[in-house]
Formats: structure tokens, C-alpha cells, sequence
């Protein structure tokens, strides 16, 4: 379990994360915002890299400030700028980190993890020829290594292509169970076919914190979709501002969804992206 | 243990730095050993290299983008920096020993260890450029200093602070205690920086970016 008690973090004017109150249970939990939000400032915090500037945080009952050498040892950590030592090949890789772990006997598992995340042909070659989806699955395994209790991931998907991406997150799906997940993300789409449970910062502030569903459920009645005319789109969506969550092409119109009854717009059941959007927006 | 120092080694300095002690050890045989007659040259030459292979030890784990998975294991990072700093240091010393008899390593070691050694407590205390510009700002001030002969570089006390001396007119006695202050003076560096070797990536990441 990961518990913050007003929580925050400065860099002297600029507010990383202000002030915050949050459970997180064993489970995977998304962390959703924009960029800038303050996530990985959240998440570095957790794992020992940052002190916080106010507030408490602890992880499984440690403080990563007095004890954070107990929490490393139930951590596993993919970092959102992950890199492995270009001189290492990937099983070397592996082989470090369980080293650095205080693993004894890595072998079995540094061969499953190998194994689990489609590295089996390529572990004996350079990290250097990775790319980016491999690397991320390298640091996925690196994470895991030693079966930690509390895993903490960092914007995996950013920066991969769409069947990486999808890929990547039946990963994520099996990673739950006793364990505490917590997944950094812009993606919605993410958060939706993984999490359990997800907070949505914003501006350094936590601005919901629940199930995905209760988050479309909140906003259930409140959208609307309308379709118009190409022509007419630009003066239109101008002309609605703020309340345009997202806009898509259909043919010669364009189909906008928004949080305002107009002209012509049906009430429609609001997805995971347009609550989270419709949140922002509010 | 035997396993984690090889995988450190590997990790501290490219394997071609090792051709440096080899090149040198084949020229001293070469030249019958003629090369002790650049000893002046030497100590002004090897003094740079310490600093800067430190230095660049340390920004390597930047630029790599691996400390943060590095800070987040269990292990100690002081004796990874010890392995580390070991690895960058030996062939260096090698390339020393390669050049210059016995009688004169301490000459040509001194300053570039002590010079390493400030280089790297200040760039884990504040950051590694600030570490590289403060050792090579003293190595400049010697070298002028020793160059042009200045009175200070053989004052009995201004002569402490000056790391080149082997043409300064002091007395082998007076330049050998001098260069075992440089010695002792970078041992004390080296305990405080593996005293503060526990943050070493948290302050690397300091470094980099903040907020996001």
C-alpha cells in the first residue's frame, strides 16, 4: 500500500505537486494527467529518487526519506527515461540488476522474464541494437526482477507504436493481482484496459481518484455529440471554445463531441477519454 | 562480489583506455627508457586525464538515463562507486607506472589524483561541470604558476597549493612532502565523497530535470 498525506513537492516558485491525500491499494492504479501534471514527480517520490518537500509518503509503511533502502528492496522501478548500459547485452543487463537487487540465483528467472517479454533472441545482443519497444520491455523485466511488491511504471508506452503499444498492455494486465501497480500515463486508453483504480492530476493537484467507471459515471448525461458540416467545423468549434473535448472526421463532416447541449447534438454515454477530458475542462 | 566488480569494471571505462599503458609501456621499451626525460611534460600532461576520466564517469550514468534505476535498487552505491572509480583509475596508473621509474611516481600521480578526487566530491555536491571547471581552473593556475616561474611556486607555504613542482627549485625533500600532502589531501577527498556515494544519483539527478 502507497499512502500520501499532503504530499507535495517544490522547485522554489514552481509547484511540482501541491498538497495530496491518496490511498493506493494492491491493484494496478493509473496515474493520469497531461504533461506537467506531476506524475512523475509523484512517482520518483515513491521510488526513493526524489524527497518530497512537504507532507508524508510511505510505501508499504516505510518512508522513503528515513528507510528507503526497505522500500528498494520490494521495488521494481521502469523510470519514464529508461536507458540500460550500452556496453551490456540484454541478458547482462538483467544479470547487473539482479546483481544490484541482491538477487542470489537470478538464472530461472532472468530466462522467464526473458522469456515473457519476447526478449529470448535477442538477449545476447548489444542493448545498443534495441529498439525503443524492446528497451521498454527490457526495462519492464528489469522492473520485475525479484517479484517485487510495490512496482512502479513510468509513461511505458510513450514513444511506441501502436501494436507495441498494445502489446505492451497485456503486459500491464497480468502485472496486478497482490501486488501494488502504479501506472504514469497520458494514454487513456491505457488506463482503461489495465487499471483498477485511477487518480487524475492536473496542475500538481489530484483531481479525481476512483474507479474508471465511477469517473464515466460522474459525467453521464453531460456529453453530447454533434455532427457538422467540414465547411462549418473551424467557426463552429471555435465558437463552442472550452467546451469541445474532441473532434474526428466522418466522411465531409466532422463528428465533435462536447460537454454543451447545442444545436442539433444528441446526448451521448461518455468513454473513459471523454471523462477524463470533460474533468480537465471542469 | 567477484562477478558485480567485473561488471562494474566493464561499466566504468571502454576497454581501448587500457591500449594508452600498452602504447607507453612499448615506447619506454622502445626507447630504452628515455622517455623519464619528459618527466616535466608528464606531470603536467597526466594530471588532466584523472579529472576529466572521473568526470566523465559520472555523466556517463546520465547519459546512459540509468541512474534512476540504479538509485532504486537495495544495493550500496558506495562500493559501485569504489569499483567504478577503481576502474577508471587503474589503467591510468598503469599508464603512470608504464612511463616514469619508481622513484617518480609519486611525482606524476600526486596531482592527478588529487585533482580526480576534488574533480569528484564537487561534482557530487554540486554538479560534475562545476567538478571538471574547479580541477582544471587549479591545474591551470599551477601550470602558470610553474610555468612562468612565479615566486609563489617555491614559497614555503604558496608552494602547498601548487601541484607541479619538479622544476620549482625546492628540494626533493621539500616536493616529496609536498606531494604526500597532495596524496593525503585526496585520500580525505575520496572518504568524503563515498561518505556522500549514497545520494550519488539522486544528486546526479538533481542535475537534470526537475519538474514534470
Amino acid at each position: 500500500m502507497i499512502r500520501l498525506d499532503g504530499l507535495s513537492k517544490d522547485y522554489g516558485d514552481v509547484h511540482a505537486l501541491r498538497p495530496t491525500d491518496l490511498q493506493i491499494d494492491s491493484g494496478v492504479f493509473g496515474l493520469l494527467g497531461p504533461n506537467g501534471a506531476g506524475k512523475t514527480t509523484l512517482i520518483r517520490m515513491a521510488a526513493t529518487t526524489l524527497p518530497p518537500s512537504g507532507g508524508s509518503i510511505t510505501v508499504c509503511g516505510h518512508s522513503p526519506v528515513r528507510d528507503p533502502v526497505a522500500i528498494r528492496r520490494m521495488l521494481g522501478y521502469l523510470p519514464q527515461d529508461f536507458g540500460a548500459y550500452p556496453k551490456l547485452k540484454g541478458r547482462e543487463y538483467l544479470e547487473y540488476v539482479a546483481i544490484l537487487k541482491n538477487l542470489r540465483h537470478p538464472k530461472p528467472q532472468i530466462d522467464a522474464l526473458l522469456s515473457q517479454f519476447g526478449l529470448s533472441d535477442v538477449a545476447a545482443r548489444s542493448v545498443t541494437t534495441y529498439s525503443g519497444g524492446m528497451l521498454r520491455r527490457l526495462g519492464i523485466a528489469q522492473a520485475l526482477l525479484g517479484e517485487p511488491r510495490v512496482l512502479l511504471i513510468d509513461e511505458p508506452t510513450s514513444g511506441l507504436d501502436p501494436e507495441e503499444r498494445a502489446r505492451f498492455r497485456e503486459y500491464l494486465m497480468d502485472l496486478g493481482g497482490s501486488r501494488v501497480v502504479v501506472l504514469s500515463t497520458h494514454f487513456v486508453e491505457d488506463v482503461a484496459a489495465t487499471c483498477d483504480q485511477l487518480g487524475v492530476l492536473d496542475c500538481g493537484s489530484l483531481r479525481y481518484h476512483g474507479t474508471p467507471r465511477e469517473l464515466i459515471e460522474r459525467f453521464q448525461g453531460t456529453i453530447f455529440e454533434v455532427s457538422v458540416p467540414e465547411a462549418d467545423a473551424a467557426e463552429k468549434t471555435e465558437a463552442w471554445g472550452g467546451s469541445v473535448l474532441t473532434t474526428r472526421r466522418d466522411l465531409d463532416a466532422r463528428v465533435v463531441r462536447l460537454t454543451e447541449d447545442v444545436e442539433g447534438s444528441c446526448e451521448v454515454a461518455p468513454t473513459l477519454e471523454d471523462a477524463y477530458l470533460a474533468l480537465l475542462r471542469s | 562480489m567477484r562477478k558485480h566488480l567485473f561488471y562494474e569494471m566493464r561499466l566504468a571505462v571502454h576497454p581501448a583506455i587500457w591500449l594508452l599503458p600498452i602504447a607507453l609501456a612499448i615506447l619506454r621499451l622502445v626507447t630504452s627508457g628515455s622517455l623519464e626525460r619528459a618527466l616535466g611534460f608528464f606531470e603536467f600532461v597526466y594530471p588532466l586525464l584523472f579529472p576529466i576520466a572521473v568526470i566523465a564517469l559520472l555523466r556517463r550514468e546520465k547519459s546512459d538515463r540509468t541512474f534512476e534505476v540504479l538509485v532504486a535498487t537495495p544495493y550500496r552505491k558506495t562500493p559501485v562507486l569504489l569499483a567504478r572509480l577503481l576502474g577508471v583509475m587503474l589503467p591510468l596508473f598503469c599508464a603512470v607506472v608504464a612511463t616514469v621509474s619508481l622513484g617518480n611516481w609519486l611525482s606524476v600521480l600526486a596531482p592527478g589524483v588529487l585533482l580526480a578526487m576534488l574533480a569528484l566530491v564537487t561534482g557530487l555536491v554540486w554538479k560534475d561541470e562545476i567538478g571538471l571547471a574547479v580541477a582544471l581552473g587549479w591545474w591551470a593556475i599551477s601550470f602558470a604558476v610553474s610555468f612562468s616561474q612565479m615566486t609563489w611556486g617555491h614559497h614555503p607555504v604558496g608552494s602547498w597549493f601548487v601541484l607541479f613542482l619538479l622544476g620549482s627549485g625546492l628540494s626533493p625533500e621539500a616536493i616529496m612532502s609536498r606531494k604526500l600532502g597532495q596524496m593525503a589531501a585526496a585520500a580525505m577527498l575520496l572518504s568524503v565523497s563515498l561518505l556522500v556515494a549514497e545520494t550519488w544519483p539522486r544528486l546526479l539527478f538533481r542535475s537534470r530535470h526537475e519538474a514534470s
